[in-house]
């Protein structure tokens, strides 16, 4: 723990998930001095990966990382938690979980590394609906790119499955293999729906990358890759930190100090676990905390300068949550076994319903088929069924490897009224007030799950499908964004195309946070790319004036 | 780093070349091309490539610091650039600095460059060598820095004093295509794939003793082990077929694995040579003088079994500020366990080899094992790409201390090998090496054709 109170660096950054790190890693490189602060602390591998095989409710993710007193972040994803409050006619569709710790949460993730569509940024102007985006696809393009390079993406070669979002190179590594269940349920679409399946771009080797070994598929990406084959953000840590960079661990910094006119941002304040408090000033500040607590963090910062939080003279400070709410459902396939689980989880997609002319109206959607192993899901549905002795062996084994997984990405609006704000009872241990969300799913988001739901029965038709169990309500994604909402207008957008903020010259958010619509492919890539933009403007001004 | 290699040997030698090398239009001595192609397979079989080229570098361009007990060696640049490299080397001065140590100006070679060995070259075949650098190799204006040792004494004059006492091999006479199994085993084994220069021991002059060749020898952290056909302290175990492919693959299931020097070896060099040369190589290997080991009292890869621990699930997830120290059944089970199996046997076709009848696990000396963990395994052959990540200090997978490491080793030399060698943390922080000069970012995508990992050693 850093005992001075002289902290001080050319661009201090809040977060070192895929974001902070990223940024921290191309700053240092171009001869900036940069000091990362991470509210959580630093943990290896292999001490997640004995969590891990420790842990007796494998589903759960969030499992093999409990988190400390000083930076909580949400136990579990798919119940009310003690930390994340949700509110509103859809708070169970609202529990998101993330990590806070070295590296982000792309500790667990499943490594899906889309480009969002050019559409996707331009929603109001092609559709009518929510927003446009300060920036476009073409801005983006070498960002996604160098992000792709950065994490080490295998995708399709874009001549023989375009994917919508043009390149100008190919992925830096060719697709992942498909596995036996992936196999047969893209020859089951391709013959006999109209729909079309795609290889899933991913974060994760398909060959030796960057001293990583190569994908061997054992399935669980979530909770975590016990192999580093997967991308997560502690390897950019590592990148950074060799170039120079100084990260400082259990840094929960809590306040945003600024200058007399509150045009600049002068320093940031952090807790360490003991509540000693440690001052950090620099010249440039970019807040890379994740969607939840970015917004909170300037929330958190309000003061008689601004009364409603830092960065918020728009009032739109926590306004506009979006996810990727979505239908699940399990079932069991009438046809011939599928066994699936041998492989990485998700590497196959449905793509038809991500955009079209019926955007002016529903919510565009795209469809994973989960290869995740079943054993658990089959052995509660045995049981239930009353299954004992030998009988239940031989259904647990019929079940789990005939089991489907089916879940969808749906497309939110930005809703002002879906908002995040600062609990008025419940705090840490450092006193900071946990956050709370108010969430309404919008209707453009109930009528693209309303027609997800109709394809999700098409093809348990299909499969002669049984015992199927739809997840009640709507499946939150752990895709959060638009709490500091991106547009060209300061009175009802955050930051500007380039993610500064419009109230303060010095300050940048890297962070899904930004984003002015979610589109439906999963949000790091693009998180990944606005970071990497970021660091592009950050590197201008600083070193060119 | 291995990437680049495999690029540059696709792009300089071919498949055509190398792959359907055929022996007999060598004998067409007037041809060049056939002298080109036979050159430039004698190159590979010499391994010239390994020493004379630094990572990143351009291919015989030089650079490569190699270490010796007396200091770094700075390999010179080969490509025939006149300035900079042997341009302006006739016939006669190539076959001087390779057959006997002598540079164009008069100065002697540090005896890293295996001259020594070089020295059992056929007249033919250095004119093959001479015309394919002269003529296959692209020229490189690239300065090398001067190596600046003290060799025993601190001039290279003195090198004429060490020469006298080193033993050269004796030109071989003749074509060398046409030579019989044991002789062209012998002539690979010596004047060009120099298996000695590492294998052997070497005396406090650093001159290889003879009497002890392929016994074994220490190598910058590594063990070159012994080689002979010993029962209990070489590989007296392995048959001809075991030797091949493992100079061919860098494999050998259920006896062994290049990696570190050896991979590099195999990379670059063994497993470009012909089949038959390879059954030469192995079969002359064979037949050397069997030397005992003090420290190996039993085959290398006779140890262990695929076994299973007993349970370690503990049901106990601890908070991640509050970390416990991991034993050597939980190291195992966290860092190895997912790749060799919870009972150590690999994948079943072995690309993950087996931990146990396992030369690196089994041997008395724990140093292959250690650097193995501390530098991963990265070696790409015309069968594939081997790889197994580092566990060092530059690691993105996991980086494990000394003492994890020490713990880690100890445990799985007494589950899969011959015993506890009670390895200390003070042991593998003097192999762990020192960390390199932090890379240059990667270059910015914006037009950038081939995506080159964010390398940072």
């Amino acid at each position: 723990m850093p005992s001075d109170q002289n902290l001080s660096a050319d661009v201090v950054i809040v977060g070192s998930g895929v974001a902070g790190s990223s940024i921290a890693n191309e700053l240092v490189r171009a001869g900036l001095s940069v000091i990362v602060l991470e509210a959580g602390p630093r943990v290896d591998r292999q001490h997640f990966v004995e969590n891990f095989r420790n842990l007796e409710n494998k589903p759960s993710y969030q499992g093999p990382f409990p988190s400390t007193p000083w930076a909580p972040h949400p136990p579990n994803q798919m119940s009310p938690n003690k930390y994340l409050h949700t509110t509103g006619p859809d708070a169970e569709a609202y529990q998101q979980a993330y990590l806070r710790l070295m590296g982000g949460t792309t500790w667990h993730w499943a490594g899906c590394a889309w480009r969002y569509l050019p559409s996707d940024f331009e929603l109001k102007t092609r559709y009518g609906q929510g927003r446009d985006w300060a920036l476009t696809y073409d801005d983006l393009e070498p960002f996604y790119y160098q992000a792709e390079v950065m994490m080490g993406v295998c995708g399709p070669d874009p001549s023989v499955e375009d994917l919508g979002s043009p390149r100008r190179q190919p992925y830096p590594m060719e697709a992942l293999p498909l596995s036996y269940a992936g196999e047969e349920f893209r020859k089951l679409i391709t013959e006999k729906t109209p729909w079309r399946i795609v290889h899933e771009p991913q974060a994760r080797n398909t060959r030796p990358y960057d001293g990583r070994p190569t994908c061997e598929g054992h399935n669980n990406c979530m909770p975590i890759c016990p192999i580093g084959a997967m991308y997560n953000g502690s390897y950019s840590v590592y990148h950074a930190e060799a170039a120079g960079a100084q990260f400082i661990p259990n840094a929960v910094v809590y306040r945003i100090e600024r200058d007399a006119a509150n045009k600049k941002v002068t320093a940031v304040h952090y807790y360490d676990p003991d509540k000693g408090s440690h001052r950090v000033s620099g010249k440039y500040f970019v807040i890379a905390a994740h969607c939840i607590e970015t917004a909170k963090l300037l929330l958190l910062s309000a003061d008689e300068q601004s009364p409603d939080g830092v960065a918020n003279s728009s009032g739109h400070v926590g306004r506009n949550m979006m996810d990727h709410t979505g239908v699940q459902v399990t079932f069991i396939s009438g046809d011939k076994a599928l066994w699936p689980g041998r492989g990485p989880l998700e590497t196959n997609v449905i793509d038809n319903f991500r955009d079209g002319t019926w955007r002016n109206e529903r919510g565009a959607y795209l469809v994973h088929m989960v290869d995740d192993n079943q054993v658990d899901f089959a052995t509660q549905l045995a049981i239930s069924k009353g299954y004992v002795g030998r009988e239940l062996e031989e259904q647990i084994r019929y079940l789990a490897s005939h089991t489907v997984r089916l879940f969808s990405h749906n497309e939110a609006l930005p809703d002002p009224e879906n908002r995040l704000t600062l609990s008025k009872t419940e705090k840490d241990a450092l006193g900071i007030p946990h956050p709370q969300v108010y969430y309404k799913l919008p209707q453009y988001t109930v009528r693209s799950c309303d027609h997800t739901r109709s394809v999700f029965k098409q093809l348990i038709h299909l499969m002669h499908g049984t015992d199927e169990e739809w997840t009640p309500g709507y499946f939150p994604q752990d895709h959060p964004s638009g709490s500091t909402i991106m547009g060209v207008d300061p009175r009802d957008s955050v930051v500007d195309g380039h993610c500064r903020t419009h109230d303060h010259e010095n300050l940048f958010i890297a962070s899904s946070s930004v984003f002015s619509t979610v589109g439906t492919g999963n949000i790091t890539l693009t998180v990944a790319a606005i970071a990497l933009r970021v660091a592009d403007t950050l590197k201008k001004e600083l070193l060119h004036g | 780093m291995a990437d680049i290699k495999h690029i540059f040997w696709s792009l300089l030698l071919g498949g055509a070349v190398l792959g359907g090398l055929p022996i007999a239009s060598a004998h067409a001595e007037d041809d060049e091309q056939a002298l080109m192609a036979r050159g430039a397979y004698l190159a590979t079989a010499g391994d010239c490539v390994a020493c004379h080229t630094r990572p990143g570098g351009k291919p015989f361009a030089g650079g490569l610091e190699i270490a010796t007990p007396k200091g770094a060696v700075i390999s010179t640049n080969i490509t025939p650039d006149p300035q900079n490299g042997i341009g302006a080397y006739t016939l006669d001065d190539f076959e001087k600095a390779l057959r006997r140590g002598l540079r164009k100006d008069g100065a002697y070679l540090y005896p890293v460059m295996p001259y020594v060995s070089y020295a059992g070259l056929t007249d033919q075949d250095v004119r093959a060598l001479y015309t394919w650098f002269m003529h296959g190799v692209q020229p490189v204006a690239e300065k090398v820095p001067e190596t600046q040792i003290g060799f025993p004494g601190n001039i290279r004059m003195s090198m004429m004093a060490w020469n006298m006492l080193a033993e050269s091999e004796k030109p071989e006479t003749g074509d060398s295509s046409t030579y019989d199994k044991l002789r062209r085993g012998h002539y690979l084994a010596t004047a060009l794939e120099h298996c000695g220069t590492c294998h052997t021991p070497r005396n406090f002059m650093l001159v290889e003793q003879q009497d002890q060749y392929l016994a074994g020898s220490q190598l910058n952290g590594w063990f070159a082990p012994n080689i002979t056909p010993s029962n209990t302290g070489g590989i007296g175990d392995w048959s001809e077929d075991d030797l091949v492919a493992y100079l061919k693959t860098g494999h050998a299931k259920g006896r062994s694995q290049a990696a570190g020097p050896m991979g590099e070896a195999v990379e670059h060099s063994t497993s470009h040579l012909s089949d038959e040369d390879l059954h030469a190589l192995a079969a002359f290997i064979k037949q050397v003088p069997a030397h005992d080991d003090d420290m190996e009292h039993q085959a290398r890869d006779s140890f262990g079994t695929a076994t299973q621990e007993p349970d370690l699930r503990s049901g106990v997830v601890h908070r991640v500020d509050d970390l416990n120290e991991l034993d050597g059944p939980a190291l195992y089970d966290a860092n190895c366990a997912a790749c060799h199996g919870a009972n150590g046997a690999g994948t079943a076709d072995q690309y993950v080899p087996s931990l146990y009848t396992n030369s690196v696990v089994g041997s008395g000396r724990t140093d292959n094992l250690v650097m193995t963990i501390l530098e991963g395994v990265n070696r790409t052959t015309p069968s594939g790409h081997v790889s197994m990540p580092s566990f060092g200090s530059h690691s993105d997978v996991q980086r494990l201390s000394d003492e994890e490491i020490a713990r880690l080793v100890n445990y799985l030399t007494i589950r899969f090998g011959s015993g506890d060698h009670h390895l200390t943390a003070e042991q593998v922080g003097v192999m762990r090496q020192p960390p390199p000069v932090p890379a240059v970012a990667p270059a910015a995508p914006q037009g950038a054709a081939q995506p080159a990992p964010p390398g940072h050693t």
